[in-house]
């Protein structure tokens, strides 16, 4: 469960300060997937980042199972993004000196403790790359590096995942498998799924679509109800 | 909430992520290495040659002492003194008396006798360094008895006779069995008034010269178990024979071995600046490979890496930098102990006991990779400062941009803790390079003013060229234009490499300067041409006539340096007779024959402790 009350983020460019999010209030229920759409600069992806603990709010507060993450010390909120939060981003943000399956490996070697290496050679294999796990990001595909972040944002299993524009720099083919693989998460183990996106096919697929307009929610609709 | 402790990243993980990086920057990190291999290089040559060249002098100094201490007095000693240092020898420590005495011998043919130094010994235990040369060679044990002595030649050559005739010293008559050519402690035993001639002790007691009242010196000389604190037996000699002049054989070549500490720590500390400027350039290149690797430190950290977790990638990464090239140097320096004795041969008068200075290199190895730790702590710990959100864009707000820079200073506790760790450090470090706690309180403290002047100085040049180029922008061409505006934009490094630069001048103009001071000091107390052959007792009336003989000497070399001498006797000091004078290790009988010297001018070389000349 995500609740977001009266969010605002602003930040000083010179002298001028620029409003990027203006009184934010959203609740976002365990396994529901939200699609945030918006125009570019609308405020999108610093929602995201304010919702992901990436980021400080100005004014406001984000809850994420009851526990307020705005104003939590630095390690504690590591400890929350590492447990209970996936990422995929747009770019994949893969680290370029490890391989597939050590990038995979890796929030099991931060968070998880334990040997992962079983958990992580499966997931790569279930998105389909079993041959490329000793390869490095650089030796791979824009959308099996993609493939790699989800594997990387599965692996401990986390309850809610927050994705970043991710089939913005796939073809339509690698975007579809990629949303796929997003969906099966979602439905499979119940994770709450937020996905920022310009694409309105891709917010189809999603339970919910919250739209962004000058850092203001204009439209929050259930896909059901539309 | 899970509330157990989250687990952090061990350091097999961490170190394979560090070394996987290092992999991928070889050509940046490989100028880290050698700025540190330099440094290291620098600090273990000089210390290791150092080492290995004060190993030999001290070597060398036992030889001349043929002990490792000496305790001279003009008595026998007491009963009890006899008894507390049979307690010394039970606890490893050997001694060994030498006995130094004039006496008149004669050769049975020819009437006229002989002034000689004679000096008797235990050849069983004498030498305890160094070896007695004989002529024919042979061993002092086998050719020194209680009916035999060894003399010098120029004794033959004066009473006309040769090895295997007799001498009579005293009451008794020895056989010469052999030509002494060499005894190891010629220099500690005095000016010698006549040849000498060597005996036993038992022989000299046979002969009966030694009387109630007879002039004679006894050396007592001991030979430490190996390890053995010496300034600590030192001290309970001095306590054991208070009338003794206790000396050990540290002191045998005062003017060298000084000059050579006094050197060395000039040097040591040399290198370390050296090193710090290495360490400064480590520290931006580490900076730079940061600043690089932002986006990756922002992914680790919004995946859930804390920034101890970082830290440790970065901190293993440093400190294998500093390991790496630290060993390289390390081998370096090694490579120039070996080469300094090839360059200073002809200066050297020893040949050196190389050896693999553990201390040195050790030393040099901390040195490096201490510095370069420290230096790097800035960097490192900006990130702490990383934010995750940089994932997801860029360009991030910086919260210091809005803040005035006296806000921004008082806010940046952490950097200024880490200042002083950095000075405390390197304050420590050139502590133990100069064994001095003073010296390294003034090298923090200078060093700490000189980055601060340089610094400002550096800001300064920054900002006057932001002047002028608001004013001339126009008339510049775009290259010139842009190159000079690129040293003040934001993020660059220009004042730290300015800074670095001033740094390095400085450090070679200090050198040079110190070579100068440092040279001159040693020509005056260890030159080449310091005298080697002393006339003593010439008359004012015959000076001249001495003068002009030697002027007439080919061998003889440089001027020829008279020093007046007339031989007093000390009646009180401070009001106090000489008598009731307190002397500690001073034999008051030396008060009674003192040698009095005057001059214009303080001598070169003296400096006045207290009052004027």
């Amino acid at each position: 469960m995500i609740e977001v009350r009266g969010l605002k983020k602003s930040i000083r460019n010179g002298n001028r300060t620029i409003e990027i999010l203006k009184c934010i209030d959203l609740s976002i229920p365990a396994g529901q997937f939200v699609a945030i759409m918006g125009a570019s600069g609308s405020g999108k992806s610093t929602l995201l980042g304010l919702l992901a603990g990436l980021d400080l709010p100005t004014e406001g507060s984000v809850f994420i199972d009851g526990t307020e993450i705005s104003h939590l010390p630095e390690d504690k909120l590591a400890e929350v993004r590492g447990r209970k939060l996936g990422f995929v981003f747009q770019s994949f943000q893969l680290i370029p000196t490890l391989t597939a399956l050590e990038n995979v490996l890796l929030p099991h070697e931060l968070n998880g403790g334990g040997d992962g290496r079983a958990t992580a050679s499966a997931l790569l294999r279930s998105v389909g790359l079993a041959d490329r796990l000793h390869h490095y990001p650089v030796q791979l595909s824009g959308g099996e590096q993609q493939r790699v972040a989800l594997a990387r944002a599965f692996v401990l299993q986390p309850p809610i995942i927050f994705a970043d524009e991710p089939t913005g720099n796939l073809d339509s083919e690698n975007g579809a498998h990629v949303l796929d693989l997003l969906l099966q998460r979602n439905r499979s183990s119940g994770a709450t799924l937020v996905l920022v996106t310009h694409d309105a096919q891709v917010s189809c697929h999603a339970d919910r679509r919250v739209v962004l307009r000058d850092g203001m929610i204009v439209e929050d609709t259930m896909q059901g109800a539309a | 909430m899970r509330t157990d402790q989250k687990p952090s990243l061990t350091w097999a993980s961490a170190a394979k992520i560090a070394w996987r990086e290092l992999q991928a920057s070889r050509a940046k990190f490989l100028f880290v290495i050698i700025s540190v291999a330099i440094g290291v290089a620098a600090l273990t040559g000089v210390r290791g040659f150092s080492d290995s060249f004060q190993k030999t002098l001290l070597g060398e100094a036992r030889t001349i002492m043929a002990a490792d201490l000496s305790a001279r007095m003009f008595r026998q000693p007491t009963q009890e003194e006899e008894q507390q240092l049979n307690v010394m020898g039970s606890h490893g420590i050997q001694r060994t008396q030498v006995t130094d005495t004039v006496s008149m011998v004669s050769s049975p043919g020819d009437p006229v006798p002989l002034l000689v130094s004679l000096k008797a010994v235990d050849p069983q235990r004498y030498p305890f360094y160094g070896t007695v040369d004989l002529q024919p060679a042979g061993d002092l044990r086998q050719v020194l008895t209680d009916s035999t002595v060894v003399v010098a030649e120029d004794l033959l050559i004066r009473l006309h006779t040769q090895v295997g005739a007799s001498l009579k010293i005293g009451d008794s008559t020895f056989r010469i069995t052999a030509v002494l050519v060499r005894e190891p402690d010629r220099m500690s035993s005095g000016m010698g008034l006549g040849p000498r001639v060597m005996m036993t002790q038992s022989a000299l007691e046979k002969s009966g010269l030694l009387q109630q009242g007879s002039r004679s010196g006894e050396r007592f000389l001991f030979k430490l178990p190996a390890n053995n604190n010496i300034a600590a037996v030192r001290s309970r000699l001095e306590q054991v024979l208070p009338d003794a002049q206790v000396t050990d054989f540290r002191e045998s070549n005062p003017a060298l071995t000084d000059g050579l500490k006094r050197s060395t720590g000039l040097l040591s500390l040399i290198c370390l600046v050296a090193m710090v400027l290495g360490a400064i350039g480590v520290a931006m290149a580490m900076r730079a490979h940061l600043q690089q690797r932002i986006e990756v430190l922002a992914i680790m950290k919004s995946i859930g890496a804390r920034s101890s977790d970082i830290l440790r990638i970065y901190l293993f990464q440093t400190v294998l930098l500093g390991l790496v090239g630290g060993l390289i140097g390390v081998c370096m320096g090694l490579g120039v102990e070996w080469i300094f004795p090839s360059l200073l041969g002809k200066f050297l008068p020893l040949r050196l006991d190389l050896r693999l200075p553990w201390h040195s290199a050790l030393a040099g190895l901390g040195t490096g990779i201490l510095t370069t730790v420290l230096f790097c702590l800035p960097p490192l710990l900006q990130i702490r400062s990383v934010r995750p959100n940089l994932v997801l864009r860029r360009m991030v707000e910086e919260p210091s941009a809005q803040q005035s820079w006296w806000t921004r200073l008082r806010h940046s506790k952490a950097q200024w803790i880490i200042a002083i760790v950095i000075l405390l450090g390197l304050g420590a470090i050139a502590a133990a390079l100069s064994d001095s706690v003073v010296v390294g309180r003034w090298f923090a403290g200078a060093l700490c003013a000189l980055l601060v002047v340089i610094l400002g100085v550096s800001a300064l040049t920054l900002r006057l060229l932001r002047a002028f180029l608001s004013r001339t922008r126009i008339h510049l061409q775009s290259a010139v234009r842009h190159g000079l505006a690129n040293l003040y934009r934001p993020g660059n490094q220009s004042a730290a490499v300015l800074a670095a630069l001033g740094m390095g001048v400085m450090l070679i103009l200090t050198v040079f300067l110190m070579q100068h001071g440092v040279i001159g000091e040693m020509k005056l107390t260890a030159g080449p041409n310091l005298p080697n052959i002393f006339l003593v007792d010439i008359s004012s009336r015959e000076l001249d006539g001495v003068k002009k003989l030697l002027a007439q000497q080919p061998a003889v070399e440089g001027d020829v340096e008279t020093l007046p001498s007339v031989a007093g006797r000390i009646i009180s000091v401070d009001g106090t007779a000489a008598e009731g004078l307190k002397l500690k290790n001073y034999p008051k009988r030396l008060l009674q024959t003192v040698s009095l010297t005057w001059s214009a001018g303080l001598p070169v070389g003296s400096t006045m402790a207290q009052g004027t000349w």
